[in-house]
Order: C-alpha cells, then sequence, then structure tokens
C-alpha cells in the first residue's frame, strides 16, 4: 500500500516534467548549454601547469555535472511554492499520507532527474572528446555521489521554500546557496589553496572532487574517494532531515 | 477506545468549546456543534465568519487554539491518522495538478487513500461516468473551464467513498444545470449514509439539502436547527430571510 503512494507521488513528479515543455526545456537546456558555453569558450585554452595537456573545459566537466544537481533545489523550491499557493499540499495532507512518504517521493524523483541531468552533461562531453575513465563501476559510484548531492539540492530546496512566501521569493532565495557552491565548489574548487579552503566547505566539492578523480583515472579505492563518500553523505542526511522537519510544519501537521 | 466509539457512533462529530486565534482575530470563538452519523449539515456564515476554518481544523489541517474534536469516535489531537483515512475534503479552492489529467487527478487522491487497483478503478469509473466531464476526464486539467474544475474538485474529493465528507462550497462558479445536477449527487451521497458538513452561499441550497443548519457569524454558533424550525422561528418565508435577520441584527447592533 504505501510504495504505491510513493510510488505514484515519484510518476506525478516526473509527469510534470515531461508535459510541462517550459520545465523540460529548462532543466535540459540549463545542462547542454552550460556544457557547450564552456566547450566553445574554454575548449581550448590549456593554462593550467598542474594539468598538463588537459583544456580548462575538460576541467569544468565534473563541477558542472555536479552543479547541474544543485540546480535542482531550486526547481524544488519553485514547485513546492507553487503547489503550496495551489492549495496541493494541505489536499495530500488531508489525505492518510505522511508528509514522510510525500516528501520522500519528491527527493527520489529528483534524484532520478538531479542524476539525469548531470550523466546529460557528461554524454555531451564525451561527445565533444572528454576523456572519462573509470569504466563501469567508475560511472555507478559518480552516479552514488551524483544521488546524495541531489537528496542535498532537495534538502535545500525544502528550506528555501519554508522560509520563502511563495516562488519569486523562493528563486532568489536559492541564488544565496546557488550561487557561491557554482562558484567555489563548482568553477574553483581545486584552483588554488585559497579557493580550496573556501570549497571545501560547500557540498558540491565532495562530487567534483571525486568525480574529477574517477574521471582522470584515479583507483576506486583512494581512500580520498571513500572519505569524500563519507563526508558527502553525512552533509546530504543533516541537510535533509533539516529541510523535512522545517518543511513539514509548514503544511503538515 | 472500541466501546467508546460504539456509544458515540451516532454523534459523527462532536466540536466542543473550539477555538481558534489568528493573532488577534478570534475565528472560530467557542464554537460547540455535534453532527449526527447520516446527517447532511449545512454551515451557513458570512464571508469570514470561521467556516473554512472550522473545516480545516475538523480534517486536521489547523491545530485548534482551544477546545476539542471527535470524529468517528476519534480525537483530532490524538488519532489524525485514524480520521483521515475516513474522510474526504472538498477544498474551497479547488487543488489540483494542472499537468495531470482529470481522471488522473482524481485517481491519485484514490490512492493516496490507500485503495487497492481494483477498487480504484470501479470507483473512478462510476464516479466518471456520472459526472459532466467524464469524455474531456483524460485531457489535461490545466484546460478545464471553471466549472469543469470545480466538478474535479468536488470528485477528488469523493473518489475514496468516505464516511464523512466536507464540502466548502463545492457547487461555486457552476452553471445552473450542473449546480442541480451536484445538489442530486449530495443527496444520494446521502442515501448512502454519509455525514456531510456543506457550506454554501446558495442559501437555498442549503435550504434543499440540509437536515440541519448551523450559522455562525465571527466564529461562533447564532443559529441551529432544521431549515423548517429556523424559518418557523424566525417567522421568515425561507431560509435566505432567516440568514439576513440574524446575521444583520448583528451588524444593527454594532457588536
Ligand atoms: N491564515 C490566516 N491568517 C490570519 N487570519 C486568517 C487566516 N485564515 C483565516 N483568517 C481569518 O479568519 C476568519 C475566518 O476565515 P474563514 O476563511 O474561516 O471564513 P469563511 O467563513 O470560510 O469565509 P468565506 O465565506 O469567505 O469563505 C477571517 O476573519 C479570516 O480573515
Ligand atoms: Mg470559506
Amino acid at each position: 500500500m504505501k510504495t504505491n503512494k510513493i510510488y505514484a507521488l515519484i510518476q506525478v513528479e516526473l509527469k510534470k516534467l515531461y508535459r510541462d515543455p517550459m520545465i523540460l526545456a529548462v532543466l535540459l537546456l540549463m545542462p547542454v548549454g552550460l556544457t557547450l558555453v564552456f566547450y566553445f569558450a574554454l575548449g581550448n585554452l590549456y593554462q593550467d601547469p598542474t594539468r598538463p595537456g588537459m583544456s580548462h573545459f575538460e576541467y569544468l566537466v565534473p563541477g558542472t555535472m555536479g552543479y547541474a544537481v544543485i540546480y535542482m533545489g531550486m526547481m524544488v523550491a519553485l514547485a513546492l511554492c507553487e503547489y503550496r499557493e495551489a492549495g496541493l499540499l494541505k489536499r495530500l495532507a488531508s489525505t492518510p499520507t505522511s508528509p514522510y512518504q510525500y516528501l520522500g517521493s519528491l527527493i527520489i524523483a529528483n534524484m532520478f532527474i538531479g542524476v539525469f541531468q548531470a550523466l546529460i552533461v557528461l554524454l555531451l562531453s564525451v561527445i565533444l572528446g572528454y576523456e572519462a575513465m573509470g569504466g563501469l563501476p567508475g560511472l555507478a559510484l559518480v552516479c552514488i555521489f551524483l544521488g546524495l548531492l541531489a537528496v542535498t539540492a532537495v534538502g535545500l530546496g525544502l528550506i528555501t521554500a519554508t522560509i520563502a512566501k511563495n516562488a519569486g521569493a523562493a528563486s532568489g532565495l536559492s541564488m544565496i546557496f546557488i550561487v557561491p557552491m557554482m562558484i567555489f565548489g563548482t568553477f574553483l574548487a581545486v584552483y588554488d589553496e585559497m579557493t580550496y579552503n573556501i570549497a571545501r566547505y560547500t557540498p558540491n566539492f565532495y562530487a567534483t572532487d571525486t568525480l574529477s578523480r574517477i574521471f582522470n583515472g584515479a583507483s576506486l579505492s583512494e581512500p580520498v574517494i571513500w572519505k569524500n563518500l563519507l563526508i558527502l553523505s553525512i552533509i546530504s542526511l543533516v541537510i535533509v532531515v533539516a529541510g523535512i522537519q522545517l518543511f513539514k510544519r509548514t503544511e503538515f501537521r | 477506545m472500541e466501546n467508546a466509539r460504539k456509544t458515540e457512533i451516532r454523534n459523527e462529530i462532536v466540536i466542543e468549546d473550539l477555538e481558534k486565534n489568528y493573532g488577534g482575530i478570534k475565528a472560530v470563538n467557542g464554537l460547540n456543534l455535534t453532527v449526527k452519523k447520516g446527517e447532511l449539515f449545512g454551515l451557513l456564515g458570512p464571508n469570514g465568519a470561521g467556516k473554512t476554518t472550522t473545516i480545516s481544523i475538523l480534517c486536521g489541517l489547523l491545530a485548534p487554539s482551544a477546545g476539542s474534536v471527535q470524529i468517528a469516535g476519534f480525537d483530532v489531537k490524538e488519532d489524525l491518522s485514524k480520521i483521515k483515512e475516513r474522510i474526504g475534503l472538498c477544498p474551497q479552492e479547488a487543488a489540483y495538478y494542472k499537468f495531470l489529467s482529470g481522471k488522473e487527478n482524481i485517481e491519485l487522491m484514490g490512492i493516496l487513500h490507500g485503495l487497492d487497483k481494483a477498487t480504484l478503478k470501479n470507483h473512478s469509473a462510476e464516479l466518471l461516468s456520472q459526472s459532466d466531464f467524464a469524455d474531456k476526464a483524460r485531457r489535461r486539467a490545466k484546460g478545464y473551464s471553471g466549472g469543469m474544475v470545480r466538478q474535479l474538485n468536488l470528485l477528488m474529493a469523493l473518489i475514496s467513498d468516505p464516511e464523512i465528507v466536507f464540502l466548502d462550497e463545492p457547487t461555486v462558479g457552476m452553471d445552473a444545470r450542473v449546480r442541480r445536477r451536484t445538489w442530486e449527487y449530495i443527496k444520494s451521497l446521502k442515501d448512502q449514509d454519509k455525514t456531510i458538513i456543506l457550506t454554501t452561499h446558495y442559501i437555498e441550497e442549503a435550504q434543499s439539502l440540509s437536515d440541519r443548519v448551523g450559522i455562525i457569524d465571527y466564529g461562533e454558533l447564532i443559529a441551529l436547527g432544521s431549515p423548517g424550525e429556523l424559518m418557523e422561528k424566525h417567522q421568515s418565508r425561507d431560509l435566505e430571510e432567516v440568514f439576513l435577520k440574524i446575521t444583520g441584527r448583528r451588524i444593527a447592533e454594532g457588536s
């Protein structure tokens, strides 16, 4: 019975995607557009002495994948604000469905969507000449990191939707977490000592760092990767639990 | 617990000294009300009287500031999930997913009420065959007219075949013909022994459908009885006159 509810709610979120052309466009354009821009702008830039033979575009691929996932946080915040304004959350709350079932299905749906978006970035980059190593086991581990990052993003979206009164405010507020994560966790993560130290406080750094290592051919048994996994797991758990606890009080009792 | 349920079973909804404050506003102010099983109770009152607030508390969507509510023998503070299994809510503002079809919206509510697949299919087919938009039920709700949205809003509340139904202005925006059909439909729900609380600003609707009517104003119950009793007591031709007389009095008194 319970799985049935969660399955149905996941389907609703996925249907929204492929039925609303605007949302689908935003979700596809963002990773595709970003990848293309970096490719054409930075594909021929080989400046970094520590990474000989690697263009700036190639350096950015893992971070862009993480960013595509983080961006979901804003989409979740917007959707929740819209549902709330439409009275839908109240309506769901009047049924024998717990907030954990509802928000849990939201998290699962957005894990799929987030990972999917990141894989679009990867696929397009590979088509454009990016060489990703790691093989299938590496890719599986990459997906786990992206999934955890998606959980973090949904958690941040829940917190945003709790604070924001409406969808407009939510998109503005989302920038507070998206911009620092984009600048430090994605683009400047390993730029120099200072940005590295700041980046370590952004959740997506742990995904960016791991993805870079795996795609550059690091052994999957490298301790840093598993340390990153542990840290990201803890971050995502803390943020998503906080998000659920805060948000459920706004519409569910 | 089971015993308590049995002895109180005739009183399906028991509201005692219910209060809800929003800052300084007393949206519900010491409401006492009992609705019997199988009764269709019309809850009337001017705009802002506290009807929607009361219904929201009964459905567990709002916490009362004071007082108690028992539904089907269960306390809203303690056994909310048991209550939610038994109720259907048709909210004042239609709430539905625009990107889903009418049928999908209706069936989602059934799933969330825990219906199994076969029951869901049966209920859904039955509901749609009785409704006016069976042929449009597969279209996205985004394109529905105002009246169709209202019908959808009502059907979403009924798919689970709830014992207790809260209808908050269910017929607003429906054309005269659809509204009459909906009245007939609400009557048929009563014949299935469902307990119904109906709010409406179409007083004739309340008059023709309700077993009993309660009029509230400023969150207080100011009249209670069958439409006939109230018309007699207030020497009025119809319920609308009663409504105007007793809700107008307070304004005249300046209270
Ligand atoms: N969330 C809220 N915050 C503050 N005040 C509120 C809130 N919700 C309702 N109120 C106030 O509570 C009172 C009762 O509102 P309610 O919606 O219950 O009235 P109603 O009888 O349903 O009116 P209507 O016929 O217009 O639907 C009103 O004064 C309203 O302004
Ligand atoms: Mg109302």
